[in-house]
């Protein structure tokens, strides 16, 4: 019995820090899509006292649709853009002293085929 | 002939108001070899839209001269809109969105019905990170909008936030332009009450047909005092109404039993309990011609046709004793 209660503490701590590592590594994403739709939201914690933070996110469509926004905790939008078929988007922006608590990365895709790259940089001095 | 010159005026004088009147942008840009020499136009349906890359948003561009200048008339749109023009690097699709950084690709316009703006280039650092628009007053509210903004962009931590916040409010509640206070009031956020109650006193002066403010309608929806203080007069007045017309009513019957005379009366209260003009003629020791006679007047003074009619008076019977 105590094995397996020890194992099963095993497994749960492996996911948990799993799940961190992968929401770490979610900050910085590239891919390239083929006729995707996608909607998915990604959640970061910004600590009391970071000084910066920093977005990227570069797009190229050749079809379908994109929507991309990050949202700090109190709602403010940072580079709300849009991208239809045939478009190209650039986007970069900081924020000093930024609002400590739980923001949003909000990706969506519809029916697109094209190449993604965002970035989300928080210097933790 | 002179018919149908007069059909070809008439023809004219009634497709006019079906013919685009023209907006026109002009300016000049001093851009390096990394850059298109084309300028590119496109409407702004809503403010969700305003960072959106689409060839759907294109509505006209034009190339620019050796010198750096450009002139570009559209179809503009009806009653004040929102505009974005934006340049491209060579090699870049049409619809490309530079935010952010040096090489920020756009400008935003407000252009009414054939409105003149004007760009102007300042400095080779950046195409538009200094450039002065000028136009209309909405042109000039606009641009205060983005330089607000961009102070914003220097202010910090949470004092910083409410100097926006409270800047962005003075905008919408000073801004002689809808659209400019409608776009200053779509970009506040995190409000408190108080930020709030102001946000809503401005958004109840503005036009709420306004196609750029239908989501901050729907957050601010119109005040229903004005429609309840017309209601209420409604019914009041109509209460007074049926209230005057029972008090003409009752002075005008009054008026009428005061016509009877004693004799009248008194068939009346017969009539009312129910006798025959036979048992009243024989009650009062009367001939019946006589009776009938006096009926006969009742009805013409009460106007009134037969002895069930004369019953609908029961009140008035009541109050002259009968």
């Amino acid at each position: 019995m105590k094995k397996i209660l020890i194992l099963a503490a095993l497994i749960i701590c492996s996911a948990v820090l799993h799940a961190q590592t992968t929401g770490d590594s979610e900050r910085t994403k590239s891919f390239s899509f083929r006729d995707s739709t996608l909607d998915q939201k990604m959640y970061f914690t910004v600590k009391e006292g970071t000084p910066v933070i920093k977005f990227r996110c570069n797009v190229t469509l050749s079809k379908g649709r994109l929507n991309f926004f990050v949202t700090d905790p109190e709602g403010k939008k940072y580079g709300n853009f849009n991208l239809d078929k045939g478009s190209k988007g650039e986007f970069s922006d900081s924020e000093d002293k930024p609002i400590p608590g739980k923001w949003m990365l909000s990706l969506k895709i519809t029916n697109a085929t094209g190449n993604l790259s965002y970035e989300v940089k928080m210097d933790d001095n | 002939l002179r018919p149908a010159i007069t059909i070809l005026l008439l023809t004219l004088m009634l497709a006019r108001p079906c013919i685009a009147q023209q907006a026109e942008i002009s300016g000049k840009l001093m851009l390096d070899t990394t850059w298109r020499r084309e300028v590119f136009v496109c409407l702004i349906p809503d403010f969700n839209q305003m960072y959106t890359a689409s060839d759907a948003l294109l509505i006209g561009r034009t190339a620019i001269d050796t010198a750096g200048n450009f002139m570009l008339r559209f179809d503009a749109h009806k009653g004040p809109a929102l505009y974005r023009l934006h340049i491209i690097k060579n090699g870049d699709p049409v619809s490309t969105l530079i935010i952010g950084g040096r090489d920020e690709n756009q400008v935003f316009f407000i252009s009414d019905t054939a409105g003149k703006t004007e760009i102007n280039h300042l400095t080779v650092n950046g195409p538009f990170s200094r450039c002065v628009v000028t136009g209309s007053a909405a042109v000039g509210e606009l641009q205060h909008f983005f330089t607000v903004m961009r102070q914003g962009d220097s202010q910090h931590g949470k004092e910083g936030r409410e100097w926006i916040k409270n800047r962005l409010i003075a905008i919408a509640d000073s801004s002689s332009s809808q659209l400019v206070s409608l776009l200053a009031i779509s970009y506040t956020f995190g409000l408190d009450a108080s930020q709030k109650a102001k946000v809503g006193s401005v958004v109840q002066r503005l036009d709420h047909k306004n196609p750029y403010g239908v989501n901050i309608f729907e957050q601010y929806p119109q005040s229903h005092t004005g429609i309840i203080a017309l209601v209420a007069a409604l019914v009041l007045s109509g209460a007074c109404a049926i209230v005057g017309i029972r008090f003409y009513k009752k002075r005008a019957v009054a008026k009428l039993f005061g016509s009877l005379s004693q004799r009248e009366l008194t068939i009346i209260k017969l009539i009312a309990d129910g006798r025959s003009n036979k048992e009243i003629a024989s009650e009062l020791s009367v001939e019946l011609s006589t009776v009938k006679t006096h009926v006969n007047n009742i009805y013409a003074k009460l106007n009134v046709k037969g002895r069930k009619d004369i019953l609908a008076y029961k009140e008035m019977f009541k109050k002259h004793g009968i």
